[in-house]
């Protein structure tokens, strides 16, 4: 627990940038608010500080004034967060808060729900996702997503990786080339190499769901979208997917949901608190660098909830 | 807050109590060694020296404690700084308590030894000692971080007694090498309180940790 | 303690009943099925039974290999046109079905299962025979067996495809791909099993059945191919045989009853073999 502040955990990752947040003693009061300003405004520009933070990282998906219903019932209040480009971005929050639908609404798999509605701008680059000629197919392409479960198609363990790359007509020996290299980004490649025309259902539940993170990632995506995507596993395998999300992390954007709070402490950069206002949506409570919310965080129910006194 | 964690507040609780006892034995272990050097009282001071093994006993039945929560509830945040901070002023305790210890030693060497010089400003500087531990204590019972910084402001008055002890003292062994011995012990003494003052001031660093998150240097 | 024997008691009590009305139902079904045998197996086994065509009435021996034909040309006909639109429909009724559209088919649906086949076999013939578009034929036989079909064909189709969870619909469109790929590419292979199943469970359906014939196919006694003529029929021939004063034609009757419900188990046990074959 102690040797594990989220800062130490970056400095140990390979990556090329170095580690945006100071660790846990080096955080000087003078240097507080800054992340919290730079992720909620990102278009000012920062303090000297956080602006070349700012310029490593910067947002990928800005979210502005997001309200969701579901017919009539108002899922989401007024949720307004930026997610940094190459950062692990984690949504924790007690169950029905929203942070599952929140998520959701980045690749649009909302779309699937009959009578759901969304307002307000989500960002992706710059450019309006909810927007009504927005390319919905493209965009999942660009935002991939693991889910819950582990939910391999029911093909053998090469046709799960190869389903992507084939859709998007590539060519037999790149996709060949890219199944491999999926398989060996996700550590499966030296498990299952000499059974890739098994079935992925013979699989044991954490090698699915890194076969579902390879068929993500041959997609060549830019955001991984990650709706608790350890629930089914042991911890064991929970970390080894972990281990894989920080070795990612500087060629993609993560935005994870998680129940676990010691695991969106552990491999998140920013973390997000969310909960159900009076009328049961789904409200922002805070957001701010993993190392303040969990060291110190500003809002008395954020200290409530990551301390276990809530719910 | 309505608390889903009974079991751990409970252990929270019984570590807090814990540091509050141990913080009265040695705000008590250093008043006796002062004590005992001024009223010229070996009984004391050999009471304090004994007194000091308690002390070590709790001290390490408190860090105990504190390992087994965290290793046990994963605490954060608050708690997390509670537990670390405790742990710290735990240490910080004994250590005090050890200074007391060495008051006393010295005590019983001078008594047998006639008095070197009625003494004035050490009492002075224990007093203000005694008086500062007993109230940083009473800022980490009452979680009080403003009055905990305006303690260690304090620390000023203790070093600037503690320098003109100094220069008293050294003036004495200059004048009559006979004097050396005994000006050396009332140094060591004085010695001993700037640390309790300085242990002091760490406390206090503590419990604006404890409440902001923030590790400050109050000095 | 005693309390416990009660329990004890009762429990024995409801699980004795539970055997005794499984018993209560299978026995008919087994004396049924020993029925059949018994009195179907001196036919099938008569010589010429499966290669002869059948002889004039008080002519001895004869066959019904023109009602074998006959039944697996009818049967093919129909399940040529059920399957393929059934699986479409329930395709549809599945992945885009949950509206207006979807519920009002479903309907229309349940309503078919719940006709009396002979109501098709009017159909058919009012819509096809009497109006000489093919006159009796087996083509007008399939028709009306295929109307049959349908509903069971698409509904099988469609809660086949429900049992395909929907993380697997989630998964492909997260990747990027279309609904009709996912459809097509995961959804439907995901859910073969049951679709095979519901089809063969169909065509086990129709071929018992000839009330639906009676006015279509018609039956004949000679051998024809040609679809657009009438055509024999195992069903027909069971009906037909069974109506007249002839031993060695009864026994032809049975015999053609038991080869059916031959068929039916034999589709039956195909359809069960290739779900668990696919679950693999």
């Amino acid at each position: 627990m102690l040797d594990r502040p989220v800062s130490t955990d970056e400095e140990a990752v390979p990556a090329p940038e170095p580690a945006p947040a100071a660790g846990f003693g080096a955080a000087g009061p003078e240097w507080d608010n800054e992340p919290m300003a730079q992720a909620q405004a990102a278009e000012q520009p920062g303090p000297v500080e956080g602006a070349s933070a700012a310029a490593q990282h910067p947002p990928k998906l800005q979210a502005r004034h997001v309200n969701f219903f579901y017919g009539d019932f108002q899922a989401l209040h007024d949720v307004s967060l930026d997610v940094r480009a190459n950062q692990i971005t984690a949504l924790i929050g007690p169950s029905g808060c929203g942070k599952t639908t929140f998520l959701r609404i980045f690749n649009r798999m909302h779309d699937l729900v009959p009578d759901a509605r969304v307002t307000g701008e989500v960002l992706f680059d710059g450019q309006d996702i909810l927007a009504s000629n927005a390319d919905v197919i493209q965009l999942r392409r660009r935002v991939g997503m693991l889910f819950q479960r582990p939910n391999p198609f029911p093909k053998s363990i090469y046709e799960n990786v190869a389903y992507g790359p084939r859709m998007l007509g590539w060519s037999r020996s790149r996709v060949d080339q890219v199944v491999e290299q999926s398989l060996k980004d996700t550590g499966l490649w030296d498990e299952v190499h000499n059974r890739l025309r098994r079935s992925a259902l013979n699989l044991s539940g954490g090698q699915q769901q890194r076969l579902c993170l390879a068929r993500a990632l041959a997609v060549d995506p830019e955001v991984l979208l990650m709706d608790e995507p350890c629930a089914a596993l042991d911890p064991i395998a929970t970390l080894k997917i972990e281990d894989l999300m920080q070795q990612l992390k500087h060629r993609y954007t993560m935005v994870i949901v998680t129940h676990n709070m010691q695991q969106a402490a552990r491999v998140s950069d920013f973390t997000a608190f969310m909960l159900m206002n009076q009328q049961r949506a789904g409200e922002l409570i805070e957001f701010d660098s993993t190392d303040n919310i969990f060291n110190r965080p500003k809002d008395s129910r954020t200290e409530d909830y990551i301390t276990g006194r809530f719910g | 807050m309505a608390t889903t964690r009974t079991h751990f507040d409970q252990e929270l609780e019984q570590l807090k109590s814990g540091v509050f006892r141990m913080g009265s034995m040695v705000e008590q272990a250093i008043g006796h060694s002062m004590e005992a050097l001024v009223q010229r009282d070996n009984a004391l001071a050999r009471a304090v020296i004994r007194g000091d093994e308690e002390l070590n006993e709790l001290h390490r039945e408190l860090r105990e404690r504190s390992f087994m929560i965290m290793a046990t509830q994963q605490p954060v945040a608050r708690d997390l700084r509670l537990i670390f901070s405790f742990q710290h002023m735990v240490i910080e305790l004994e250590r005090m308590g050890d200074h007391a210890v060495n008051i006393a030693r010295g005590a019983i060497r001078l008594n047998d030894l006639p008095q070197l010089k009625p003494y004035i400003d050490l009492p002075r500087m224990a007093a203000l000692v005694q008086s500062q531990v007993h109230d940083v204590l009473g800022a980490v019972i009452d979680a009080d971080q403003d009055r905990a910084r305006k303690i260690a402001e304090r620390d000023d008055e203790v070093d600037t007694l503690y320098r003109s002890l100094w220069d008293e003292l050294v003036e004495y062994m200059v004048n009559d090498p006979g004097n050396v011995q005994r000006a050396a012990i009332l140094l060591f003494i004085a010695k001993d309180l700037e640390r309790i003052a300085d242990r002091v001031t760490n406390i206090a660093e503590d419990v604006v940790f404890l409440h902001t998150g923030h590790i400050v240097e109050l000095s | 303690m005693s309390r416990l024997r009660i329990r004890e008691a009762v429990d024995r009590l409801v699980a004795g009943l539970v055997v005794l009305a499984l018993m209560l139902a299978a026995t008919p079904v087994l004396i049924l099925l020993l029925f059949v045998v018994i009195k179907g197996l001196p036919g099938m086994l008569a010589p010429g039974f499966f290669t002869d065509l059948p002889h004039p009435q008080g002519v001895p021996g004869g066959g019904v290999f023109n009602a074998i034909l006959g039944t697996l040309i009818i049967i093919g006909f129909a399940s040529l046109a059920a399957v393929p639109v059934g699986v479409l429909i329930g395709v549809f009724l599945s992945e885009y079905g949950h509206n207006r559209l979807g519920d009002t088919v479903r309907f229309v649906s349940d309503v078919l299962t719940g006709m009396p086949s002979i109501a098709f076999g009017i159909f058919a013939y009012t819509v096809l025979v009497a109006t000489h578009v093919v006159g009796f034929s087996a083509i007008a036989g399939s028709a009306a067996l295929a109307v049959l079909m349908l509903p069971v064909v698409l509904r099988s189709t469609e809660t086949a495809l429900l049992l395909v969870p929907n993380t697997f619909r989630e998964a492909g469109l997260a990747l990027g791909a279309p609904q009709w790929r996912v459809t097509l590419q995961i959804v439907v292979p995901a859910a073969l099993g049951g679709i095979v199943t519901g089809a063969l469970l169909s065509m086990a359906r129709a071929v018992g059945e000839t009330a639906p014939l009676l006015f279509t196919a018609f039956g004949n006694e000679f051998l024809q191919l040609n679809p657009f003529r009438p055509m024999g029929a195992l069903s027909l021939t069971v009906f037909k045989n069974a109506l007249v004063p002839y031993a060695n034609l009864q026994d032809q009757a049975w015999a053609a009853a038991l080869l059916l419900v031959l068929l039916v188990s034999i589709t039956n046990i195909l359809a069960r073999f290739y779900v668990r074959r696919i679950q693999r």
